[in-house]
């Protein structure tokens, strides 16, 4: 029997045809993945965050504080965007939003400094945001500390002190810092691969749903089951091919964006990353069979369906690691096929581990699968069954 | 269904529609799951994944080639710190790498042969640390807590060597960094993770979940649903405000209880920053739940199916957090993209609010966001009901043609 003429080619046309009648369809397909994909690609393009807007209140006007302010500004963090007159006008400036950090140099600093006096300089940043806060303490504290090392080195000479003595005094231990797997130590990295992933599997997911719970909305359960022969397992397998095959290539497009375009590390083994890219995408659409079989009813699975897909974001450890959480969310975050994912593509693709390390992640989201096996007869009895349909 | 050509006074039109809508919500479980459900169970969840809100006790191994005194003494202050605990000390950096890859250890920290006796000989020593930059908060956390130490560390030698010379303690102190930097972080000194990220998040939870809900309580004029209007065709022009303002109103109500709920009871269970009057706070929400009902509504008549606006709404929520600069900043994001963003009332208010719960600026401190919200709402307004009029107006042509 050629393969035109077999049912699962039959429900693939089937499909094919419901996809290109309905626009919604056409938007989980085409429209949606790829503005989505392609805004996070622009939210994060920049990559690393940099000139963040600082105040610097200089009552010293020394050559001294000119220099601290040259070197503040010359990281790539920070940027003294104000110079107000006074710490008042410097916390409006902060409180209004327009700065994120102060830094204070007071009066008589060169002084102090040169007469081996304390010499304080207060920072004082806005911690509401705590990435941002973050970068413009390190920033700012390494500036000083580099300065004020400086200085010890100066005095140091002046004393007498050959080079090596000088520099040993200011830095009695040397501290290297290896930075792994991400040597720009770029963060979007992180976020982009992992928040266009989740923008994949949540079109697989939604797009699942749709196409599922549709059968039942519209009562054509009856005439699905006759194009397939009456086989529920080729009437799904029939029915999801198609968005197998788009999605897989959405993946892809993914792929190319981040490894080609961000020129992200991929320092493990990229077959075994887009295969589990794959499995991840066929776990997804099978999850769509499991919601539609608990809810029987469209929307109903559609409200459960996104809930469950945007809370798998917070509960991947993308932004706060899984680690830190109380046990018992420890737990709820490995009912997310995502969370698996999320620890395969770090593992792959930044530290480059070995694949036996990244297996049994492979294994737990095929778990998924086979549980979802269990949901194919009952979704057999509600295609046949009147009191499953219509409900919208 | 015939439609009644009795006359109502335009309030009991907006009482009428607004019940009538509030009726239609409980009924639907859809609905009722993402603008009640969702609001209570998210805000608590999510405060729950974050209930520790620091990263503590990093777990990294450190390989200790020196086993000297100077290098117990180093392991003894890294061990010490918050951020990292020293759960092994494998002999050999192989080992390390092994343990590392079996996700035993998140870092690891060399101490090198010689060590104390560089230390002694008044030559420059040498640590190197290797943090995992997969994680940035690990990475972070492994670096700062190695810096501190290392600080210390270095910092008590080079004392010791300015008072070997006959310097005081104090003296030496000063000698040894003559700038010193005093570090404050303002508004969330802890740094906690929860506090920060989770007063936005319970903000960017009401919108979403009203634009999402109101989308699938369906259009107006959707074709899974009957007409609304209680007017017939011909005098529907009349009812097109009330109806406005009466729908408006039904979702103005349930936000009341569940920006109380979030804003209120959920910040206030799990201590997240608050230096703000709570009449302060329900100043600057009222005009962003306003402008977020108003463009829901009008968003609403664009989708045929009332799942679709599931379908288009929830991709957007994730995007939404991104573009209100929360997680990410908004200087990083190319300028058109701020652009499109201010289209979401989330962009002006989620900051503006940040400021006035975390840094207590007042309700004067908002001012410029909270006329923008206003704006806002009133754009949407303006756009929803003319848009109202015009398919009216078109629907009383069809029927007078008939």
């Amino acid at each position: 029997m050629a393969f035109k003429n077999t049912p699962i080619f039959a429900v693939i046309k089937r499909e094919g045809h419901r996809i290109s009648k309905n626009r919604a369809y056409q938007f989980l397909l085409l429209v949606g993945p790829l503005i989505g994909i392609l805004m996070l690609y622009s939210i994060f393009k920049q990559g690393v965050v940099h000139e963040l807007p600082i105040a610097m209140v200089d009552h010293d006007n020394t050559i001294l504080s000119h220099k601290i302010a040259i070197n503040v500004d010359g990281s790539p963090d920070v940027r003294i965007l104000e110079n107000p007159v006074d710490l008042f006008e410097a916390k409006s400036l902060l409180e209004r939003g327009i700065v994120e950090a102060v830094v204070y140099i007071p009066q008589d600093t060169e002084e102090h400094v040169y007469a081996g006096k304390e010499a304080k300089i207060p920072i004082y940043i806005n911690g509401t945001n705590v990435l941002k806060a973050g970068l413009i303490q390190r920033s700012v504290l390494t500036t000083i500390r580099t300065v004020s090392g400086g200085i010890a080195y100066k005095k140091q000479l002046a004393a007498g002190k050959s080079d090596e003595d000088a520099m040993t005094r200011v830095v009695p231990i040397k501290l290297h810092k290896h930075v792994l797997f991400n040597p720009y130590t770029n963060y979007s990295y992180f976020l982009s691969s992992a928040m266009m992933n989740v923008m994949l599997f949540l079109f697989v997911f939604l797009s699942a749903i749709y196409t599922l719970g549709n059968e039942l909305k519209r009562g054509t359960g009856k005439e699905l089951l006759s194009v397939s022969n009456n086989s529920v397992r080729l009437a799904i397998v029939g029915k999801l091919v198609p968005y197998t095959i788009i999605f897989s290539g959405f993946a892809m497009f993914i792929n190319l964006l981040l490894f080609h375009f961000e020129k992200m590390p991929m320092n493990g083994n990229m077959v075994l990353l887009i295969a589990g890219q794959f499995i991840t995408v066929i776990t997804y659409q099978l999850l769509g069979l499991i919601f539609i079989g608990v809810t029987q009813n469209l929307r109903l699975a559609m409200s459960l369906g996104s809930a469950y897909s945007i809370m798998s974001i917070t509960f991947s450890g993308l932004t706060f690691p899984l680690e830190a959480m109380p046990k018992l969310i420890q737990y709820i975050t490995s009912v997310f096929p995502f969370t698996w994912w999320e620890k395969l593509f770090i593992s792959q693709a930044l530290r480059g581990a070995p694949i036996a390390e990244a297996l049994p992640y492979i294994c737990y989201i095929l778990l998924f699968q086979v549980l979802a096996l269990c949901f194919l007869m009952p979704y057999k009895r509600h295609l046949l069954d009147p009191s499953c349909w219509g409900k919208s | 269904m015939e439609k009644s050509d009795k006359k109502y006074n335009g309030f009991v039109l907006v009482y009428m529609h607004l019940i009538k809508e509030l009726k239609f919500i409980f009924k639907d479980t859809g609905a009722l799951l993402i603008l009640v459900g969702a609001v209570i169970i998210y805000p608590v969840i999510y405060s729950f994944g974050y209930l520790n809100e620091t990263m503590t006790d990093l777990e990294i191994g450190v390989v200790d080639y020196d086993r000297s005194d100077a290098s117990a003494k180093y392991i003894t202050m890294l061990n010490s710190t918050q951020e990292i605990n020293v759960s092994c000390t494998p002999a050999t950096l192989t080992d390390a790498k092994g343990l590392f890859f079996k996700n035993d250890i998140s870092g690891v920290i060399v101490i090198p042969k010689n060590f104390e006796k560089e230390v002694l000989a008044n030559r420059q020593a040498d640590v190197s640390v290797y943090a995992d930059a997969s994680y940035f908060l690990k990475y972070k956390n492994q670096f700062m807590a190695a810096s501190v130490v290392n600080g210390y560390f270095s910092g008590g030698i080079a004392i010791k060597r300015y008072m070997a010379e006959g310097k005081s303690f104090s003296q030496a102190a000063v000698d040894n960094s003559p700038l010193a930097a005093d570090c404050r972080i303002l508004y969330n000194p802890s740094g906690g993770y929860g506090s920060f990220v989770m007063p936005g998040i319970m903000l960017l939870i009401l919108q979403q979940t009203l634009l999402i809900g109101i989308g699938v309580m369906g259009g107006s004029f959707s074709e899974s649903k009957e007409s609304p209007f209680v007017y017939g065709v011909k005098n529907r022009g009349r009812e097109v405000l009330p109806f406005l303002v009466g729908r408006t109103g039904a979702y103005m109500f349930l936000s009341f209880f569940t920006a109380i709920y979030c804003l209120v009871f959920v910040h206030d269970w799990f201590n997240y920053p608050d230096k703000a009057e709570v009449i302060d706070v329900m100043m600057l929400v009222f005009p962003y739940v306003l402008s977020t009902v108003l463009l829901g509504i009008g968003v609403s008549t664009l989708f045929r199916h009332r799942e679709s606006a599931i379908v288009f709404m929830v991709f957007l929520s994730p995007i939404a957090l991104f573009l209100s600069g929360l997680s990410w900043p908004m200087l990083a994001m190319p300028n058109w993209l701020n652009a499109v963003a201010k289209i979401l009332p989330s962009t002006q208010a989620l900051p503006a609010y940040l400021r006035l719960r975390m840094m207590g600026v007042g309700i004067t401190g908002v001012k410029k966001e909270l006329i923008q919200l206003y704006i806002q709402a009133g754009i949407y307004g303006t756009i929803t009901a003319t848009y109202f009029y015009v398919r009216v107006f078109i629907d009383k042509r069809k029927a007078l043609k008939k």
